[in-house]
């Protein structure tokens, strides 16, 4: 968030996010950015919606980093997702993970040790904790659906 | 719960801008182009993808990072780069051509600091320690010093520990003697250091067949990575990039 701030930029990215509703979509840690908080600093996030990053917790054999594809389960009401057969796979690489304060927020579910959110959606705000970009088929996919938005 | 899927990697070796494949890190055979090949497993759809200059280091050279920024562009597949990285700042600009792992072996050894300040500042997730391991002439498993060429004193699970400690958010782990020898891994090896660390643990060295990964899989590990199954193919190991169908992995490792 440091870094982000050094900028400049915030100010001008919250107004096209929270006043002229642009889409945006945060991957990874630009899915955490958009929280209020997160366990793994003590700055303040974007904030553009209600939701902290927690650190996955240390339970016996659970990995961390979540490392690796991994599928989700995306809600009803999800647009990046499809809605096929066969479940769309994800590459992960992370040790924290969003939580949002309400859960119609949640666009898509992930199991890793817990349930946490793969993906959020708020109005024009997206994250998804996966990385689309390294995500062959399923990324791109992902991505022309946000592209169509 | 816990589950993510058990990843399987070609682990390609550059050295002088060509790839090429070792056998027990010696007598590297040149198997063609970087761009080429890396645009043929990316149509394949691999789980990730794993580059290794074994000139850098020893040579002390700069990562070429050129070529770097040419296959990161070539890849819609997670990439780790290792090689010739002793800095934050070659770490750094290693990342900032599309690599999300950069591996760290050498320097992890003789300055495992750097492991702290480059988890601190690219995440522990895009930390990577290399571990290279070789049994010396008593048959213990010691640390291999790629950049000097060197077996070390240091045990391979203590070192592991230490590297995780350090700041490393995932361990490649090579066996020096079965590198290109197709003769499976050297389970005991990977049993014994997944079983000390809580980060994933990437096998490698001696997969000659996919029955090969699942042991390592069995022992541990949450990926195997091979170089020779994936680049050679039939009994004259002639070069044909390869790679199995997801399918056939997903049930490989269900068995």
């Amino acid at each position: 968030m440091g870094k982000l701030n050094d900028t400049g930029l915030v100010p001008a990215l919250t107004d096209q996010v929270l006043t002229r509703g642009k889409p945006v979509l945060g991957i990874c840690l630009g899915m955490q950015m958009m929280t209020r908080a997160s366990e793994e600093g003590s700055s303040p996030g974007l904030g553009w919606i209600d939701a902290i990053a927690c650190r996955f917790p240390d339970l016996a054999g659970l990995r961390v980093p979540h490392m690796g594809w991994n599928t989700v389960r995306p809600e009803n009401r999800a647009s990046l997702f499809a809605r096929g057969a066969e479940a769309e796979r994800f590459y992960f690489v992370h040790s924290y993970f969003v939580r949002p304060a309400d859960s119609a927020h949640v666009a898509a579910t992930c199991s890793y040790g817990l349930d946490f959110a793969a993906a959020f959606q708020a109005n024009n705000i997206f994250g998804v904790q996966f990385h689309p970009e390294k995500s062959h088929l399923f990324g791109m996919a992902l991505f022309k659906r946000f592209i169509a938005l | 719960m816990k589950t993510v899927f058990n990843r399987v990697i070609p682990c390609l070796l550059l050295q002088g801008g060509g790839l090429v494949k070792t056998t027990r890190f010696s007598r590297p055979r040149y198997v063609g182009d970087p761009i080429n090949a890396v645009r043929i497993f990316n149509d394949k759809y691999i789980d990730e993808l794993v580059l290794l200059d074994i000139a850098a280091s020893r040579v002390g050279a700069e990562p070429d990072y050129d070529l770097i920024q040419r296959i990161a562009g070539e890849c819609f597949i997670p990439l780790c780069y290792g090689g010739g990285i002793r800095t934050l700042a070659q770490a750094r600009r290693i990342v900032a051509t599309g690599v999300e792992k950069v591996a760290v072996n050498s320097i992890s050894i003789d300055q495992p600091a750097l492991l702290t300040c480059l988890s601190q500042e690219l995440g522990a997730s895009s930390v990577v320690a290399g571990i290279d391991v070789k049994r010396d002439f008593l048959g213990r498993a010691r640390v291999f010093h790629p950049g000097r060429r060197q077996l070390t004193r240091f045990d391979p699970v203590e070192h592991a520990k230490a590297v995780v400690h350090a700041g490393a958010g995932e361990i490649f782990l090579n066996s020096v003697d079965r590198d290109g020898t197709g003769a499976g891994f050297d389970v005991d090896l990977v049993r014994r250091v997944t079983a000390a660390v809580n980060v994933p643990v990437t096998a490698c060295g001696g997969a000659g067949r996919l029955e090969d990964m699942r042991a390592a899989v069995h022992n541990g590990a949450s990926a195997a990575a091979a170089g020779s199954m994936f680049v050679f193919y039939g009994p004259h190991r002639a070069v044909l990039i390869n790679y199995p169908a997801y399918a056939s992995v997903r049930e490989l490792f269900a068995q």
